[in-house]
């Protein structure tokens, strides 16, 4: 599975759930799914590549302004059809 | 995981395929019927060229339920838990004041996953019942609130129909107050309170009070 794939498999059993990208790359690698450790940058492109394709949202954390990454429909609906693949 | 690198003929299958055979399987599909489906797939006749091997047979498919089957079954087990946990997460947020469809309460509940993924299922399960009782707790303070509203209610009802009946009441006494013939009933020495009422009520209200008398 390639890291999109994987981030898709990490946030949508957890929908509601939004998360930074340095916790989507720190949970990724703490998988141990992918076969070399990814860095938050690339997981930033993997979303922006994910997002372009209506997968996930983009929301601002009015907190701290930090940018939160969540699961839209389709990317759920991408999600059940590839068989539930779910990063623990 | 099912990103585990598997080396059988069926572990090579493309994703989609393995997939669609573990859920066949999980719904009870036979061994012939599943070999025949798998065995007539272009997506598997290009495989097993490629590996120069025969078709999927009956022990291929039972290797692949101990190995890669069992791997997805946890897999979806796994997905379960997760999300139930996200499930009470959500709910833990919600009831912090979160709004369910904001993004605080999407931020909230990630926070609440992260601390609950790394607690044993012992604590989980004690979490879910203290959750259980707080909202059992919470529906019995909404049903004495509600008790005490309907009070409030009555009470204020009671008080609105008491100063009515004052002001109907001084309004009857100045009316009558004018009139000669109840004036001279309230003030004749002759009559006891008993007569004095029955008769200023005759003349006041005239076949209502016989009504009221008798109860009607």
């Amino acid at each position: 599975m390639n890291l999109k794939q994987l981030i898709i498999a990490f946030l949508s059993p957890r929908y509601p759930a939004a998360y930074t990208e340095a916790s989507i790359a720190q949970r990724l690698n703490a998988s141990q799914m992918l076969d070399k450790r990814c860095t938050v940058d690339e997981v930033s492109d993997a979303l922006r590549a994910l997002h372009k394709m209506k997968m996930v949202d983009l929301q601002i954390d009015q907190m701290d302004n930090s940018a939160v990454w969540q699961v839209t429909e389709e990317g759920i609906k991408k999600w059940v059809l590839e068989g539930r693949v779910t990063v623990v | 995981m099912n990103t585990r690198c598997y080396r059988s003929k069926i572990g090579r299958l493309p994703f989609a395929i393995r997939n669609e055979l573990n859920e066949r399987i999980r719904d009870g599909a036979q061994g012939a019927e599943l070999l025949d489906w798998l065995n007539g797939l272009k997506e598997t006749k290009k495989v097993l060229r490629e590996m120069k091997s025969g078709p999927v047979n009956a022990q291929n498919l039972t290797d692949w339920r101990s190995s890669g089957y069992n791997d997805w079954l946890e897999d979806q087990k796994d997905a379960d838990r997760i999300r139930r946990l996200a499930e009470v997460s959500q709910t833990l947020a919600a009831a912090a004041g979160g709004n369910v469809a904001g993004i605080g309460c999407s931020i909230a509940t990630a926070k609440i996953m992260d601390a609950l993924e790394s607690a044993d299922d012992d604590k989980i399960a004690d979490l879910s019942t203290a959750l259980v009782k707080l909202r059992a707790g919470e529906n019995a303070a909404q049903k004495v609130a509600l008790a005490e509203e309907k009070n409030a209610l009555a009470k204020e009802q009671l008080e609105l129909s008491r100063a009515k009946f004052e002001r109907d009441t001084t309004r009857l006494f100045i009316k009558w107050a004018q009139s000669k013939d109840a004036l001279a009933l309230a003030t004749d020495k002759r009559l006891g309170s008993d007569e004095k009422t029955e008769r200023l009520g005759r003349l006041m209200f005239g076949d209502l009070w016989e009504g009221a008398k008798d109860g009607r």
